[in-house]
């Protein structure tokens, strides 16, 4: 009774000195003192400072991201390995140079050098580790001549001999049993003399040869659709040219005009442009270059004409004076001209990158990167924005060497949302790792059989291609669908 | 000092000054939301450490207020069994009552420690004060209710209540304030109710107020001023003098509990300088609690949370709601203000702007209860609940007003006109802000990143930094949970295991409601004060089902 009573007049002094009022104050000046000293720690911890026990002095680290398909590989920075598997970050790496290697049981080893800077993170975020022992499957053992491969669809033509009647659609999965010219069997004995195709339109116009007569067809595999076009090309047209967002039109180029075609109403406005240098379609936008060097913009209806570049002496040091060239506009801002004799320019310094030799381009929109290759070298521009936006001539780009030991390069993509590049160099397909720093790195593949083209497809990261031993249609899975498309940071780490 | 509190007729600087002060509070919320927004895309790097500073500050205030909101429950609780009326007693007498409360009995636990620690304080002040201390008998309580729309079964629940308290009805006048606007049968209702209760009473008046009265806005202060001045006609007739008249403005869902009259009698009486202070209740919206909707249940706890923890800082303290404070006071300010919605936080601010800033908020420890915004369908619940917090939101329309007057006033002392104008920016401020930057914005700078901020350190420790912060609130969270299982009544229906868990999993809606029905609606109420586009006064839609 007596140690309660005592107990409950402590209490009593206790509470009886204490007022609401004074509590909050106490912890108010708490939680400020809290808050004071946490948050200059958190983010200095957040801006990957640490203290060196070593030295007691304030450094700055930086970190690295790993990740792999497929996961769970092994990850060496140096000599140490380290207790997490991938996909990891390894943070706190005082600056300086690293050697990371990656090892998974079945894989090929996969080792890089770095850099790591005070404050920066080195992403490896589209490891692709390959088999070390590749194993493709027969998709079909009947004998094909060639693929075609089909922009922007996820099909490719099939063919297995000289004439129409000999190619077969493929999506990925099968082949169609009926060939193309089921559907147009006028044409069946014709031979398939050129596809066009434009990346990001699944359309393609095929032009036949019939009896030393031309006949155009404008083929969408998405939509199982082959329309003869023939009746309204009234001309042989040197070139065709399609708009990325307009399904509805097609244009063709005969000397230095440009016809517009609508194949489902039949309309044809022949001489639609005229006295052109270049051409180019995107958005329901007509990009023109006139034969005095202007650049123009205009929509599709020829309505509110713009000016892009009006300079002459900056026109006359991009463009050749010969030759007709096809205009990509990729992005508000950046245009491509490639010239017939390969001449490959931009609207970002140095303008002119290629004067002749450039075999094709690929763009890849998330990265502002384009791919262009000629017969022994690979590269890639990336643009920058670095100019005012009404300055379309003035802004920059970086261009980075790629592969320069090309016997006969034919055929370059970007795959694994930018992170690597397929490429085929006379019958050998290689892929090319890009790396955050240096140069990249490139596996060998497989061999395909002569003059015969690959069709990658995205959807299920294989590649389809004819066998340079094998008879039949072989596919090699590089990158299966259940890829991941992006590292998730893992929530913890462990030190090596 | 003498101040019309009201936005009319202003001269000229006033006018300017007004706007200016209104359109602030929205402009810098929309700063603030589209600042981080665009900063985000331009300087991700900034963006992201402020994001983090941010947080820190938001997790140490939720653990400061969780504190505070625990304390405060936890008197709530022990005050429970007070015996108010003894209390009332021991006035008569105090020193007595200190002498005896300074032995305090060995079987006393730490409740009933605090309790009488609390009450020997009050007993001190009060005498220190040497203030004369009215007789209980004398004390006389006014009760308002407007009504406009609400039925006699929204009604009568609090009237009952009133009568059946512990406090002698008799000593209590009812005024149904009943708007002329009302529909005929509402007005019928009243004066059957009147009729039915009018002899347990001193009095139960119903008063029409008319519509459309010059300098009046339709709003719930012009009807309880109408009905106040009838009730000081009542009063002055009977020679009560007003220093004993206790007021109390109630939604017409209010339902008091048994010992609330004799809680405020016995506080009024406490207080020194009693007639200039009001006095709060803590809210809750327990009438209907297991029929209204989850998010909407959620919300209201919150509600209830947030007064019991402004409860805990008197110095700044707000009436909110439901209160009670001096029919004296009420009739020298010149009673509600008749062109402002926000009613029951403007007469605080005309209180204490009249009062050159003595006057004060004292929290009383009991509660009140009302009903929970609730509609027939789900769909249109969700309409009223978001209208219902954008009319309190709109609280924000004292804001130019009182800063107007804090200019003006060259006796309030500054450094309480810092601390309140700060406190009223920073609440409405954060109110509409905070949610947007918790669950939205503070993702941006991760989201959004271009290839340089992506290619930083802060790029991968901002997100986990964030993400361990918002794994500690999850404790602030649990806290409210328990808080809320405490407080809340018994579900009549059913009260398993599994709908006690089915109740804590409700406040996994917070990040939903603090966005849609609590940012939101602040949000639109500062932009609208922003662009001079006033709130019509609207009656919340109340339901009872059964």
């Amino acid at each position: 009774m007596r140690g309660k009573m005592i107990q409950n007049n402590v209490l009593e002094k206790i509470a009886g000195r204490l007022t609401l009022p004074g509590i909050r104050r106490a912890f108010f000046y708490f939680f400020l003192l809290l808050y004071l000293i946490l948050c200059p720690i958190v983010l200095f911890y957040a801006f990957g400072f640490i203290i060196r026990p070593q030295e007691q002095k304030l450094v700055q680290t930086g970190l690295v991201s790993i990740n792999t398909y497929p996961s769970g590989a092994y990850i060496y920075l140096g000599p140490s390995r380290y207790v997490q598997r991938s996909p990891a970050i390894l943070s706190e790496l005082l600056p300086g140079r690293y050697d990371l290697r990656v090892f998974l049981n079945q894989y090929r080893p996969w080792s890089n050098s770095f850099y790591v800077s005070a404050g920066k993170a080195v992403l490896f975020d589209r490891i692709l580790l390959l088999p070390k022992a590749l194993a493709p499957r027969t998709i079909s053992r009947q004998s094909f001549i060639n693929i075609i491969p089909l922009e922007s669809a996820s099909s490719c033509i099939l063919a297995r001999g000289h004439t129409f009647k000999d190619n077969y659609l493929f999506d990925g999965t099968e082949i169609s049993t009926d060939p193309l010219a089921s559907r147009i069997f006028l044409y069946a004995d014709a031979r398939l003399q050129d596809v066009a195709t434009i990346q990001d339109n699944p359309l393609a116009v095929l032009t036949l040869v019939l009896q030393k007569e031309i006949k155009y067809l404008l083929l969408q595999p998405d939509k199982d659709s082959l329309m003869d076009i023939s009746a309204i090309i009234i001309r042989p047209p040197e070139k065709f040219f399609l708009d990325p967002d307009d399904m509805s039109t097609v244009y063709s180029l005969h000397k230095d005009q440009i016809d517009m075609i609508k194949p489902q109403t039949g309309a044809l406005y022949p001489g639609y442009v005229e006295h052109v240098r270049g051409f180019g379609a995107k958005g329901k936008k007509l990009y023109i270059l006139s034969q005095e060097g202007i650049l123009l913009r205009m929509n599709q209806d020829r309505t509110g004409p713009e000016i892009l570049l009006s300079d002459a002496s900056v026109s006359a040091s991009i463009f050749d004076p010969k030759g007709i060239y096809e205009i990509y506009p990729l992005l508000p801002g950046t245009f491509v001209f490639l010239g017939d004799e390969g001449q490959l320019a931009t609207n970002h310094l140095p303008h002119k990158i290629r004067d002749r030799g450039c075999r094709g381009i690929a763009f890849d929109g998330q990265q502002n990167r384009l791919l262009f290759w000629t017969k022994n070298e690979i590269d890639t521009i990336e643009f920058l924005r670095n100019a005012p936006d009404n300055d379309l001539f003035s802004n920059g780009s970086v261009i980075q060497r790629i592969f320069e030991e090309g016997r006969n390069i034919q055929q370059c993509l970007w795959i694994y949302e930018g992170s690597h590049i397929l490429f085929r160099d006379a019958n050998k397909v290689f892929l090319a790792e890009l790396m955050p720093q240096g140069p990249p790195h490139i596996e060998f593949l497989v061999q395909v059989k002569n003059n015969t083209d690959i069709f990658y497809s995205e959807d299920t990261g294989t590649i389809y291609y004819l066998d340079a031993k094998i008879e039949g249609l072989q596919a090699l899975n590089i990158l299966p669908k259940n890829a991941p498309a992006l590292v998730e940071p893992p929530t913890s780490e462990e030190g090596p | 000092m003498i101040f019309a509190y009201s936005r009319h007729n202003l001269d000229r600087r006033e006018r300017t000054l007004q706007r200016f002060f209104e359109v602030l509070p929205g402009a810098t919320s929309w700063t603030i939301l589209l600042g981080f927004i665009l900063l985000s895309l331009w300087e991700p790097l900034v963006s992201a450490a402020l994001i983090i500073a941010f947080d820190l500050y938001w997790i140490l205030r939720l653990f400061y207020m969780n504190i505070f909101l625990a304390l405060s429950y936890a008197r709530l609780a022990w005050e429970r069994k007070t015996d108010w009326l003894e209390r009332i007693a021991c006035t008569r007498d105090i020193d007595r009552t200190l002498s005896h409360l300074a032995a305090p009995a060995p079987e006393n636990k730490l409740p009933e420690v605090i309790s009488q620690v609390i009450w020997r304080r009050e007993l001190t002040e009060l005498k220190n004060s040497r203030q004369a201390i009215p007789s209980y008998d004398d004390i006389h309580h006014l009760v308002i209710m407007p009504v406009v729309r609400e039925s006699r079964n929204i009604i009568e629940p609090g009237i009952k209540s009133l009568c059946e308290g512990k406090f002698p009805a008799p000593r209590v006048l009812v005024v149904l304030a009943v708007e002329e606007r009302s529909r005929p049968e509402i007005r019928d209702a009243a004066q059957k109710l009147a009729a039915e209760y009018r002899g347990r009473f001193l009095d139960f008046l119903v008063t029409l107020h008319p519509d459309g009265v010059a300098g009046e806005a339709r709003v719930k202060g012009a009807n309880t001023t109408f009905a106040a001045k009838i009730a000081g006609e009542f009063f002055t007739k009977r020679n009560i003098p007003f220093e004993n008249v206790i007021v109390s403005c109630f939604d017409a869902d209010t339902v008091v509990n048994p010992d609330y009259f004799n809680c405020l009698t016995y506080s009024y009486i406490v207080t020194p300088g009693r007639t200039q202070a009001s006095y709060q209740p803590i809210p809750v919206y327990h009438n209907n609690i297991w029929e209204a909707p989850a998010f909407a249940r959620v919300l209201d706890i919150g509600s209830s949370f947030f007064q019991l923890i402004e409860a805990t800082n008197p110095d700044q303290l707000v009436t909110f709601s439901s209160h009670s404070m001096s029919f004296r006071a009420l009739v020298d300010i010149g009673y509600w203000p008749v062109d402002m919605i926000s009613d029951d936080s403007a007469i605080f601010w005309k209180s204490y702007i009249h009062y050159d800033g003595r006057y004060r908020v004292i929290p009383i420890a009991t509660t009140l209860s009302m009903d929970i915004t609730e509609a027939k369908t789900w769909r249109k619940t969700l309409v009223n609940v978001y209208k219902q917090k954008r009319r309190w939101a709109w609280g924000v329309e004292n804001f130019p007003i009182v800063m107007r007057a804090f200019l003006a006033s060259p006796t309030i002392p500054w450094r309480q006109k810092l601390r309140h104008a700060f406190k009223l920016f920073e609440g409405h401020i954060s109110w509409a802000t905070w949610p947007f930057l918790l669950t939205f914005i503070g993702w941006l700078p991760t989201m959004l990143a271009g290839r340089e901020f992506s290619h930083t350190v802060l790029y991968y420790t901002g997100p986990r930094i964030t993400a361990t912060i918002f794994s500690l609130a999850s404790i602030g969270l649990l806290n409210c949970i328990v808080l809320s299982l405490l407080l809340l009544p018994k579900n009549p229906s059913k009260n398993t295991l599994w709908t006690k868990i089915g109740q804590a999993l409700e406040w996994l809606l917070i990040p939903l409601i603090t966005i849609f029905l609590s940012g939101m609606p602040a949000l639109d109420a500062q932009t609208r004060l922003a662009l001079n586009k006033r709130l019509e006064f609207w009656v919340t839609e109340k339901e009872r089902k059964g």
